[in-house]
Parts: structure tokens; sequence; C-alpha cells
């Protein structure tokens, strides 16, 4: 059979759908994803406001983290009463970008810390082939994932755990160096204040009982960087 | 007499397959553009990928089988591309009008 020019334009056009699907699928990597969430704890005894959190995927979606509990004051150590829910699977992230300030010390702090991957799927592995994973909840329906906790510990320490449904892999664990704020740290409503007033701001929902007892020296020596709680394995 | 045969059978063919490759880019279109590598819940971006693709595989198909019996295509081929441009126009509104609530 001869082919007619129609056939030869349609073969055309499915030659480049054809190529144009595996590059996107290439590039989509669907067997390096996975459902999960990402939450984000402090101690009670050591009140932060953090002005941005977030983990970055290496193709750059950013996955999202609630600051609300802790800016609201309502966190507690390697809690989180979030509603695990993800609408689809994703990449694993390899970087997690933080930016905060410190009650206790007024310090400054942020960074972009870069976050193991291999050892990530090493433990999604795991716990998948297992069926341990966390659940993680599509329009209502649970799949097996994990949960990202970064913990945001006094002085600067910083922890990222991953959960599974009976376990805690230990991701990360490092120690910021305050910065000093520049004009863009210091934005409240718009308009750039003072760091006294700002602080003021951000500072302005601690209840006075925990300001007393941090002023009488509650917990002030407590070291939580050596803690993952509830599931604390590796 | 047979060379005329084999002529008619190849073009035949040549339509069969014509019709089966509209299906398969149709497939390849949906799949492509729609949520199987990304975020399309209510699946607007393969239904209308669809919508705007399938006018210019059927136009190939109308320009090149103009017998009696491919009447039906050049219909079809006419009432695709209305629903595509109004499709079109739709969706560009809705974008502008998505546009004036961003702020």
């Amino acid at each position: 059979m001869k082919l007619n020019k129609a056939n030869k334009f349609y073969l055309l056009i499915f030659a480049v759908l054809f190529i144009a699907t595996i590059v996107k699928m290439v590039n989509h990597k669907p067997w390096g994803r996975y459902f999960y969430v990402a939450v984000a704890s402090a101690p009670e005894a050591n009140p932060i406001f953090i002005r941005n959190i977030a983990m970055l995927t290496p193709a750059g979606e950013e996955i999202y983290i609630s600051p609300d509990a802790i800016n609201l004051n309502n966190s507690a150590w390697g809690e989180s009463s979030l509603y695990p829910e993800s609408h689809r699977s994703q990449l694993l992230p390899d970087r997690l970008v933080l930016n905060y300030v410190d009650y206790r010390t007024s310090n400054f702090y942020a960074d972009t810390l870069a976050l193991p991957v291999e050892d990530m799927e090493t433990y999604f592995k795991e716990a998948l082939a297992q069926q341990q994973g966390y659940l993680i909840y599509k329009q209502g329906m649970p799949q097996q994932g994990m949960q990202f906790h970064v913990g945001i510990a006094n002085k600067g320490h910083v922890l990222v755990w991953l959960q599974s449904a009976t376990q805690a892999y230990k991701l990360m664990e490092t120690q910021l160096q305050p910065k000093s704020p520049g004009l863009d740290d210091l934005k409240w409503d718009g308009a750039s204040i003072q760091k006294e007033d700002y602080l003021k701001e951000v500072f302005q929902n601690i209840p006075d009982s925990i300001k007393t007892k941090i002023d009488e020296g509650w917990e002030s020596n407590a070291n939580y960087k050596d803690s993952i709680p509830f599931f604390m394995k590796k | 007499m047979s060379e005329i045969t084999q002529q008619n059978s190849d073009k035949a063919k040549n339509k069969k397959l014509s019709l089966a490759l509209i299906f398969l880019n149709s497939l390849f279109v949906i799949l492509l553009f729609g949520g199987t590598f990304g975020y399309d819940p209510d699946h607007v971006q393969s239904i209308l990928a669809f919508i705007l693709f399938f006018p210019l595989l059927l136009g190939i198909y109308t320009f090149s089988y103009k017998e009696k019996e491919d009447r039906w295509a050049k219909w079809l081929f006419w009432l695709s591309l209305v629903v595509a441009l109004v499709s079109l126009g739709i969706y560009w509104y809705l974008y502008e009008l998505a546009k004036g609530f961003k702020n």
C-alpha cells in the first residue's frame, strides 16, 4: 500500500506527539514521585516567628509548609495537628528554605539547606514496601506516603525528619548562624520598620504567662536538637 | 481494470488508516496535555487541547478525501472548528476574568 499525503502528515504529527510525550515523561519522572506532606513545629518554650518556610523540588516546585501553628504560638515540639492531604504525588524535595526570628535571642535566621534526597528515597521505599507509610489523603482516599517534619529548636538548631506510620528517620541536623536583618527582613504591613518595633509586632501574640516563664529561665538550656519525639529510631 | 481496482483498494486502506491515525493522535493529545504529567483535576486542559486539535486532524481528512461519501467529515470539520473557536473565546474570557480577581 502506498501512503497518501494525508497519512504522511498524520504520521508526522504522531511522531511529534510521541516524542513530546517521551520527553515529558522523562522530565516528569513518574517513578520518582511519592505522596507526602511537610509540617513544621517549634517548642512551646522557644517561640519563633517564621517569615518563610518551604521545601523545593529539583524541578523548582514549592512544597508548602504551614507556619500558622508556630506563628500563632500553638505549636509543640514534634507535634502537628494538620490533616495530611496532598492531591498528587510529587518529586522529593532537595532544599529547605527557612527564614525566621527567634523570640528569646531576637536573632534573625535565613538559609537554604540541602536535603539528602538519596536517604529519603531509601526510607520511602522501605516504608512503602512494608505498607508502613504515613497515610496521606488524596481527595479523601488514603495513600501510602510519608510526612516531613521540620523541627525548629532553640539557638538556631534545625532538625528535619521523615515519619512513616511507625518510625521516624532523621534526615538532617544543623545549627544556623544568626544574620543581621536587612530592610526586607523588617517589613511589616508593607513598610520597613525598626527592629524593636518589628519584634514587638511579630511576637505580640505570645501570652504574657509564657513571657514571664521565659524571663524566669524556663527551659532555657533545653536541648531539643537531640530528640525526635514519638517515633525516635535512627 | 485491475489497476483501477488496486488504486481503489489503496484509497480505501488509506482512508481507514487516516481514521485510525486521527483516533491515535487525538488520544496522544489528550494524554500529553492532560493530567498524566501535571495537575489537571477537572480535565479542563485535556478537553481544551482535544477541542483545539481535532479540527486540524479532521481538516486534513476533509481536504484529502473529497468524495460524496466523505461529506460527513466536511460538516463535522466546520462544526468542530466553530466549537474550537467558541471554546477558545470562552477560555480567553475566563482567563481575563480570572485576572481581574487576582487582586
